[in-house]
């Protein structure tokens, strides 16, 4: 028995961690909880370890074996036994139970990998503030097959973020042996990207509670992070029932439990505590029981589709190139908004971006921006943590081909921060990327998938245009708490602003959040609804004479700014009059923007209506010019669709 | 004299498909060097300069402030200097724009705006010879503004038309004579539909040969005429074709959800249409009742209101007379009349006209209402030359199957003796 087993406050706080996580399983079989249970049994003095020699301004970033790591951080035994009861009274009102925790500084998410770089953008939060907070983030052996935990480890090694990775390797992926999974060595990994590690393990309890303290030190007084790899046995499943592991190997591991060696060699003391822990957990487990579910009317609140009306104005002619309007824009709010961080990959300058948007801006804030290595996933996680941390970051994805690499940060973790920790915390994270073809890129780099970004629940998706300074849109999603992605085009960074002219059409912008161009026929009943936004808004703009020409019909075009959730106010007023409507996107329509617009606006509009979608053909962007423009909605396309109506 | 130099808008980046001239270094007829800069053009990245390869005349195809298009062509360096417009100087289409140039550019935009024609109007326009100025009130002509136009001339037409025949009717030879007050409200009533001048008439013959005969034997009041059939069957094909059982109203159509047919009378007392009520709810013999009891009620004027008002298709018989065919009008709250012309004696076939609002319908929809309908009436003369029809009679009542005007026919069945025998529909259901 060495010294620290001597420190009964370590034990009993294990043995908490132990006997709450054995109540859950009771109740688990009592049919008492939802969902399933990851229980760190045999692991407990990792979280005893890190999480509890912690400050409170510290943070943790968890996975799905969380339970411990929660109670050594914020002591809730209260708030985790109601989570798990999927109680009101829970942490996070019983919608997140055991696997999104958030209390405090303590948050946990259910995805492998995906909590890394969220926890380097909350700790790059603290270090920008200098508060002289670190944070750790767990993860098991398992997560070591994500790539997005490599992406993390270069950042935060070379941007020196103040955060320690705690890997707990019980030498199983869910049910797989490691020897299966695993190539190398595990801390090589680290030592790779130059970040310092450390090793400990569960049993030599007091070479782990002074490696931690030592490895927590580090980061906190070099500023720089650290890998812990912590060896370590779990003794129970890896969730419910799905145990295939050999049971004399586990019977090893339990001789070695340094709980079950006190139960053994202190039992009436050790008898003493669970009684006392039991005693408690009984208590809080039957108070709870009579705790109410979270209503409905708590956790979900409708947004309304038809706004009040607007008031309108013209259009203004700006005599600018939108990308100079938005480089103005990052200037101005980078100026003006210290909270705000710009971050991209190639973003630096002199080069300033593959579309010049952050030309200088790293010039004129260089501790506001960042040039990120090619890594999606990660600079996307960065700027959640960035966001969930208090600051207004936006992330530029160089091509919007490639925020498919970004997805799971999008929906996994953006989307759903607010609502799994029960509205505690807002992610108001800014995502901008250009889409769109016509520049012969070819089909990596020419995709319009704008359709997988809207209905992407609580994200607020844009499309901006050439008919609106883009800083009026940028200034509301600026105030959004939202997650807000902006769809840019790369064809119109290059042209002026508010330059449409037309004799017989007049453009009008109305006076909201995120505007709504139309485009309108001089004192004239228009006989066809166009609903379009981004790019494709341009060249529908100038064709609406040659349209009328053609189809004996008189266009109105409404260009929408806000494609996800869409107000629907203007293009219901317009269909009243033409009961007619053509929704334009440039990704291809099945599953599209055209779809959704079009199912809606026949579920709030009263009449019979002749609805069509133009979009792209089903095939990859071709480079070839020629291809290109064919497989691309243009107006012939446009006019031959209509003609058909 | 052929250019030195030509020099082209260059594309620096592949996103700017415009660059602004920010710098015209030199005036146009100068004199310059190589390696002089002699124009900057500003991209969505930097200002290009351009810098002159020879010596030789400068001549700009461009000003300041003007966006120009990649590729397009912007200087021209000569060996000399050039006459004054000798110069196939490419007209400068792009306007310089400035904040003032702006504001007054939106002022202009609605006095400026022109008349713009969809090929479909210009096609209507010119075959009518109509003159395109006439629509210069307007800034967009459509297909359907050229049909409303030429739709008042031709009503103004009409107008004069008849004020030159009012002018001139002064007859000495004419008895002014005030049309009744019945008649004033008939024209009113027939007008609504016929108004539109959308309706069509569809005829069709119907073979009568041995119809009375099979008919007649069912048939109480109104023996030897076709009426109380046609009735009935038209009532019961009605549920099929409802569209015909409806009327149009303001770019709606109003389908009824019951038929109430409604007879046009006319014995020698004014034209009036009397409604029966539910009409394909009842049997040949109790139309042919109803028939008798609203003739009795025309007679006695003693029809009510409610007898009056609410049939939902009318039929007109005429087969009284010795008309051969006639057209009938549709009437309000109707889309559709069926009419009955006389019996030819000599042929045996009788003529159904059937007018409808083209509105609501087309000839094809009644065209098929009126095939189904003689399939139907001349299955009445087709009984009698099955002979083995008079055979087979039901086992419980005895009815004949020919006596079966109903069509249904009865259903064979095996008595307890094991022989085939028959059953009407009456017994097997009572």
């Amino acid at each position: 028995m060495n010294l620290i087993m001597m420190n009964h406050k370590l034990i009993k706080e294990a043995l908490l961690i132990r006997r709450v996580e054995e109540t859950f399983l009771e109740l688990f079989s009592k049919g008492k909880l939802n969902g399933t249970v990851h229980t760190c049994v045999g692991q407990e003095f990792s979280a005893v370890a890190f999480a509890g020699q912690l400050k409170k301004s510290d943070f943790i970033f968890s996975n799905h074996r969380c339970h411990g790591h929660y109670l050594s951080f914020t002591k809730d035994i209260h708030g985790l036994i109601a989570e798990l009861m999927g109680k009101k009274t829970g942490t996070c009102g019983g919608v997140g139970s055991s696997q999104h925790l958030c209390f405090e500084n303590f948050y946990s998410n259910g995805i492998q990998g995906g909590i890394v770089p969220v926890a380097a953008g909350y700790a790059l939060s603290n270090k920008l503030k200098n508060n002289n907070a670190i944070g750790i983030v767990f993860i098991g052996d398992g997560t070591l097959g994500e790539g997005v935990v490599y992406e993390t480890m270069n950042i935060i090694s070379k941007w020196e973020i103040p955060l320690m990775i705690v890997c707990e390797n019980n030498s199983y992926a869910q049910s797989t042996p490691q020897s299966l999974n695993l190539a190398g060595d595990i801390t090589k990994r680290a030592e790779a990207f130059n970040i310092k590690t450390f090793k400990s393990n569960t049993w030599d309890i007091d070479h782990l509670m002074n490696n931690a303290k030592e490895s927590i030190e580090y980061v906190r007084e070099q500023g720089k992070p650290v890998f812990h790899l912590v060896e370590t046995y779990r003794l129970n499943a890896h969730s419910k029932g799905d145990d295939d592991r050999d049971k004399d190997e586990v019977e090893e591991y339990k001789k070695k439990d340094v709980l079950n060696i006190f139960a053994k060699a202190d039992p009436a003391i050790y008898e003493n505590y669970l009684n006392k822990i039991n005693s408690k957990i009984n208590d809080l487990v039957s108070n709870i029981e009579n705790d109410a579910d979270l209503d409905l009317k708590e956790y979900f609140k409708e947004e309304y589709k038809i706004e009040n009306k607007y008031e309108w104005k013209s259009i203004t002619n700006t005599n600018k190139r939108q990308v100079e309007l938005l480089n103005t824009f990052f200037n101005k709010k980078l100026e003006s908004d210290k909270q705000t961080v710009f971050l991209g990959e190639d973003v630096k300058s002199p080069y300033g971006g593959a579309f010049k948007v952050s030309k200088n801006l790293s010039t004129n804030f260089p501790s506001q921006v960042f040039s990120t290595p090619i890594s999606e996933g990660a600079l996307v996680g960065i700027s959640n943590g960035l966001a969930l941390n208090g600051m207004k970051p936006y992330a530029e994805i160089m091509f919007g081909d490639f925020i498919t690499l970004a997805f799971d940060q999008i929906i996994n973790h953006a989307s759903k921060f607010h609502h799994i920790y029960n509205g505690k915390v807002t992610c108001p994270v800014v995502i901008r990327t250009p889409m769109g073809g016509r520049r012969g890129y070819g089909p990596t780099h020419s995709q319009t998938l704008d359709k997988f970004l809207i209905g992407i629940d609580n994200v607020v998706t844009l499309a901006i245009n050439t008919f609106i300074d883009p800083s009026i849109i940028y200034e509301s999603a600026h105030k959004e708490n939202k997650p807000v992605i902006v769809i840019e085009n790369k064809v119109d960074y290059g042209k002026k602003v508010g330059a449409y002219q037309s004799t017989n059409f007049s453009a009008i912008m109305s006076n909201c959040n995120y505007p709504i161009v139309k485009i309108t026929p001089i004192k004239t009943t228009p006989s066809i609804t166009i609903v379009s936004y981004g790019s494709s808004a341009d060249w529908v703009s100038e064709s609406l004479e040659a349209i009328f020409r053609e189809t004996d019909l008189i266009p109105e075009l409404i260009i929408l700014t806000k494609i996800h959730p869409i107000d629907y106010t203007e293009v219901l007023n317009s269909i009243k009059k033409t009961r007619k409507l053509i929704v334009i996107e440039e990704g291809s329509i099945s599953g599209g923007i055209g779809s959704e617009i079009i199912a809606s606006v026949n579920e709030l509009n009263e009449y019979p209506i002749i609805t069509r979608r133009l979009g792209a053909l089903e095939v990859p962007i071709p480079s070839v010019k020629s291809l290109e423009n064919s497989v691309l909605p243009n107006i012939e396309s446009l006019i031959k669709l209509i003609k058909s109506i | 004299m052929k250019p030195l130099k030509q020099i082209y808008v260059p594309q620096d980046s592949v996103n700017d498909t415009k660059l602004t001239v920010v710098g015209i270094i030199f005036k146009s007829g100068d004199f310059i060097k190589k390696g002089q800069t002699i124009i900057e053009l500003e991209t969505s990245k930097a200002v290009l300069t351009i810098e002159s390869d020879t010596d030789g005349y400068i001549y700009y195809h461009c000003v300041i402030g003007q966006d120009v298009e990649v590729n397009k062509l912007i200087i021209e360096i000569f060996e000399s200097q050039l006459q004054s417009n000798n110069l196939a100087v490419e007209k400068i289409i792009d306007k310089v724009i400035d904040e003032k140039v702006i504001e007054i550019m939106i002022e202009n935009e609605k006095q400026n705006a022109s008349t713009i024609f969809s090929h479909e109007a210009i096609s209507l326009i010119k075959t009518n010879n109509l003159k395109e100025t006439i629509f210069n009130d307007l800034y967009f002509v459509d297909k359907k503004i050229v049909e409303e136009k030429l739709g008042i001339t031709e009503k103004v037409k009409k107008i004069e038309i008849v004020k030159e025949l009012t002018n001139s009717t002064k007859f000495d030879n004419t008895e002014i004579k005030k049309v009744s007050s019945s008649k004033v409200v008939e024209i009113e009533y027939l007008s609504e539909v016929q108004a539109c001048g959308l309706t069509s008439t569809l005829d069709i013959q119907i073979n009568m040969v041995n119809f009375f005969e099979s008919v007649n034997p069912h048939i109480k009041f109104l023996k030897g005429s076709p009426l109380p059939v046609i009735v009935f069957e038209v009532s019961r094909l009605l549920k099929k074709y409802n569209l015909l059982n409806s009327y149009f109203d303001n770019n709606h159509l109003h389908i009824y959800n019951e038929i109430n047919i409604g007879i046009a009378i006319d014995i020698n007392q004014g034209l009036k249409v009397a409604k029966i009520k539910n009409t394909d709810t009842f049997s040949v013999k109790e139309i042919d009742n109803k028939l008798y009891t609203l003739a009795n009620l025309y007679l006695d004027k003693t029809l009510t209101k409610e007898d009056l008002t609410g049939s939902t298709f009318t039929i007109t018989d005429l087969s009284g007379t010795t008309i051969y065919s006639f057209r009938p009008l549709v009437n309000k709250f109707n889309s559709a009349i069926l009419g009955i012309s006389n019996v030819d004696k000599a042929t045996n076939k009788m003529i159904l006209n059937m007018s409808f609002d083209h509105r609501v319908t087309e000839g094809k929809y009644v065209a098929e209402f009126l095939s189904e309908l003689k399939e139907r009436l001349e299955s009445y003369s087709f009984q009698k030359n099955q002979s083995y029809n008079s055979k087979i009679q039901c086992s419980k009542c005895s009815k004949k199957l020919k006596d079966d005007i109903n069509e249904l026919g009865f259903i064979k069945i095996i008595n307890k003796y094991g022989e085939d025998k028959y059953i009407c529909e009456t017994c097997l259901f009572s």
